[in-house]
């Protein structure tokens, strides 16, 4: 009688330890399993997606964005107007404190912008930074060189963060101790950071938004580089959070019950041509100067097919030139739904009227070694039925980088184009940008000129039309064409919900709490 | 012997020099440049130059060269990460205990599990017992680090909650599964190689010797067997801790231990040439310190090595002892 009592004391305090389990306390740690180890904590120095993952939880922006509207509302700017095209007025909430007891003023709002301007120039290079104004310390007005069509979600994110000036300038302004050490505003505060295993969190008690307080007391980023190694803890409930899923797992882990979130970022892949000059003036592959050959090169390629293969039927194929349906300056256009004939025909009177070889029709494309490449075999198979080769070269990722930064040898290339900043969008095709090796050049570059400064120029009423016409443009003529946009996967314990996602659709997990 | 171990720890400094240029020289060759890694993908030639100039790329190579191998030997100085900006000799250092420890832990239980094995399978040979344990020995040398680990986690972590699946810091049930991953490969070559050592020394004449004049057979394993079974023995294990100190950098990963060489792949990957100098250098003095253990080794287990090194010394003690004892002066 005594066992069988218990037996059943025991099954009921089990029971009890359980159910506990499932309801997380207020007090409660949030592990979360980071694709590798940041490499500074001082957002505006910030050099990666990794560094954003902690980051995102540390500091805080102007404005924030808001993921179900698609809009920015406000933080620590309560409000803001333009004064006119060129120049913003913030105005700043005056009850917000550092983690060292320090005020934000205004000072350091236009302070901070000043020196991320100095870390990240070719992002920054809308600011007209000698002409930023601090009125007094709740108000600042920042210049700008040009219009600039989605500076306020530019701002809610990245490195734009806003940080303590005079405490950095007591530091000597070095940076890194900074990396190591920040002193944010957000809602939680470092407490540890061991290397190479993990960084700890812990809520900012005297955060500034009450009304948002965070609920886990501390979040703990353990940094496990291997994606497979991150399904496995997230598996094995060692973490609650794991970033950046393989796509393959996503069925594995929803069949463990675990909440997984594929998403389209704002990154595509647009497909791009290499018609860069040579140092004798020559164009680099003259085919590709053929709207002929574009035009057949976009016909042959099932876009629907490939990205779900690439993705695993989680894919978006590109609906556009260059933008994905996350940009605030999505523009739907031609899809070139594949059609050999079409394809076939185009090809036929390239050749006929330009005489192209095979030699001229063989390209060659980059590929990051290690990583999946079936992309590009799959392009390989599509223009080989139009009588195009491609050499496929898988390189390290530094070496890819080379290729298109300094050496531009990609013949066709399948492109990373971030379009959360119209700065990258532009200049993709522009080939006044030297860098841009993908820039269209042609009977029509000065009319894409045209699209693209009055593009730069465009006031917020009328910034839509002006970069859908760039889209247009890049669809006309046979350009670029996105194949499909960039997936991520994120996955989590199914007893937690709240992930956010700014404006760069990069996630955090700051404000997670119990699902209801 | 002490001139001996001194001529060796002195071959470590060209040793070195050889490794740094070595290293050098690849970083330099290697198309991609670091500042590609770090700036945004349309920096400008201008923000390209500005980092040139702050990681000292700008400088001629030889000038960089000197400057790194006179840090390394004056101050210990491997530079600045370009990624973290934090001194190399300290990321280096805090990562050396994790690779020391998985490596020294994993050997050791491999030649305390693995000799045994070996020198019972060859005392049983043809027997079940030996077929069971060349079988295992086979299968676990050829079963790749990464597979085993998937494995055991899915097992251990992810079935039945035993483990977990990860390093962290603190918790020692971390070490368990990477030490088991690590110990099992280098374990299987130790069973292999011991094992054909002994039935090599089991077949010498003078084995046969020693049981014709009724020698006890535990006193022949131990005694004249396993001694002259270990020389092979130890080259194996010298190796094996050289590779299990550079190259476990599977495991590492995998379970996202923080050693050197998951630094070492990082470092790759980001072109952070200091940081990769830097893990690549400690890996070879580790290494390079290593073989001088295992040939000291050598002259403990076996004599023909030591009259080698202290023969020319011992020869002279010997001739002038005979001189003296016939009453010549020396």
């Amino acid at each position: 009688m005594k066992k069988l009592l218990s037996l059943i004391l025991s099954l009921c305090m089990l029971l009890t330890c359980v159910s506990a389990l499932a309801e997380p306390s207020a007090d409660a740690v949030l592990r979360v399993a980071v694709d590798g180890e940041p490499a500074s904590l001082f957002a505006a120095y910030q050099q990666s997606k990794v560094d954003n993952r902690v980051n995102s939880s540390l500091w805080n922006y102007l404005v924030e964005w808001d993921d179900e509207a698609k809009v920015s509302k406000p933080s620590i700017a309560t409000e803001w107007e333009w004064i006119d095209d060129l120049h913003i007025r913030f105005t700043i909430r005056d009850d917000v404190y550092f983690t060292n007891g320090e005020k934000l003023v205004a000072e350091d709002v236009a302070k901070s912008l000043d020196y991320s301007c100095d870390n990240h120039q070719r992002y920054t290079a809308m600011f007209d930074r000698e002409n930023f104004v601090v009125e007094d310390d709740t108000h600042v007005v920042l210049a700008l060189n040009r219009p600039y069509g989605n500076l306020l979600d530019i701002l809610g994110c990245d490195y734009y963060t806003i940080f303590d000036w005079s405490a950095f300038e007591a530091d000597g302004m070095d940076t890194a101790k900074w990396m190591r050490d920040p002193i944010g505003s957000g809602p939680y505060k470092l407490v540890e950071w061991v290397s190479g295993d993990h960084i700890t969190l812990e809520r900012n008690e005297n955060y500034w938004d009450k009304d948002n307080m965070p609920y886990f007391k501390q979040i703990i980023y353990y940094f496990i580089a291997d994606q497979a190694a991150r399904t496995n803890a997230l598996e094995a409930g060692t973490v609650d959070v794991a970033y950046t899923i393989a796509v393959n797992q996503i069925e594995e882990l929803k069949t463990a019950g675990l909440t997984v979130n594929p998403y389209n970022q704002n990154v595509t892949q647009p497909l791009t041509f290499n018609m860069s000059l040579l140092e004798d003036g020559s164009v680099r592959n003259p085919a590709l100067q053929d709207e002929n050959v574009r035009k057949a090169i976009f016909y042959a390629i099932d876009k629907a097919a490939l990205a779900e293969a690439y993705h695993m039927g989680y894919g978006l194929d590109g609906q556009s030139s260059l933008t994905g349906p996350n940009s605030a300056y999505y523009f739907a256009c031609e899809t070139f739904s594949q059609d050999l004939s079409v394809a076939q025909a185009a090809m036929d009177e390239a050749i006929a009227e330009n005489g192209w070889t095979p030699e001229d029709l063989t390209f060659t494309m980059y590929g990051v070694a290690g990583s999946d490449l079936s992309q590009y075999e799959l392009l390989q198979y599509y223009l080989s039925q139009i009588g195009i080769t491609i050499n496929i070269e898988a390189v390290d990722l530094a070496v890819m980088l080379f290729e298109h930064l300094f050496v531009g040898d990609s013949s066709i290339g399948i492109g990373e184009n971030d379009t959360w900043d119209v700065t990258r969008m532009l200049e993709l095709v522009d080939s006044r940008v030297p860098t841009s090796f993908e820039a269209y050049r042609g009977p029509y570059e000065d009319e894409l000129h045209t699209l693209i400064d009055a593009a730069w120029a465009a006031d917020d009423a009328t910034r839509y039309d002006a970069y859908a016409a760039v889209q247009q443009f890049c669809a006309d003529h046979y350009v670029t064409t996105v194949l499909d946009n960039c997936l991520f996967v994120d996955a989590w314990n199914s007893a937690y919900t709240g992930m956010l996602y700014d404006a760069h659709c990069w996630p955090n997990v700051w404000a997670m709490h119990p699902a209801e | 012997m002490l001139r001996y171990i001194l001529k060796r720890l002195l071959w470590l400094i060209p040793v070195m020099v050889g490794v740094i240029t070595i290293v050098f020289a690849i970083t330099v060759l290697t198309p991609g440049d670091p500042a590609a890694s770090l700036l945004d993908r349309n920096a400008t030639q201008e923000q390209i130059d500005e980092v040139h100039h702050r990681l000292g790329l700008d400088k001629p190579v030889l000038e960089r060269w000197f400057n790194y191998v006179v840090g390394v030997f004056t101050r210990f100085d491997f530079g600045t990460s370009y990624t973290t900006m934090q001194p190399v000799r300290d990321e280096v250092l805090a990562k050396l205990p994790y690779t020391l420890i998985l490596a020294v832990v994993s050997v050791s239980l491999a030649v305390l599990i693995g000799i045994p094995l070996g020198v019972w399978s060859a005392l049983k040979q043809y027997t079940i017992t030996d077929g069971s344990v060349l079988f295992l020995s086979v299968l676990f040398v050829s079963m790749p680090n990464f597979w085993l680990s998937m494995l055991l986690i899915s097992l251990l972590s992810v079935s039945l909650g035993l483990l977990p699946s990860f390093f962290v810091n603190g918790d020692w049930t971390g070490w368990i599964m990477p030490i088991v991953v690590a110990t099992i490969g280098s374990m299987a070559q130790f069973i292999r190689i011991t094992r054909s050592s002994m039935l090599e020394v089991m077949r010498q004449d003078y084995i046969r010797t020693a049981r014709a004049k009724g020698q006890k057979e535990d006193v022949i394993v131990m005694h004249h067997m396993m001694r002259n079974a270990m020389i092979p023995v130890a080259t194996s294990i010298g190796s094996g801790l050289g590779n299990a100190l550079g190259g476990n950098m599977t495991v590492e990963i995998v379970f996202s231990l923080p050693g050197i060489g998951s630094y070492i792949v990082n470092a790759i990957s980001t072109r952070n040439y200091p940081g990769m100098l830097g893990g690549i250098l400690v890996t070879a003095i580790m290494f390079t310190v290593v073989n001088l253990l295992v040939d000291i080794a050598y002259v403990i287990i076996d004599p023909r090595l030591k009259s080698q090194i202290t023969g020319k010394k011992a020869s002279k003690r010997k001739l002038n002892q005979m001189l003296r004892e016939q009453g010549v002066t020396v």
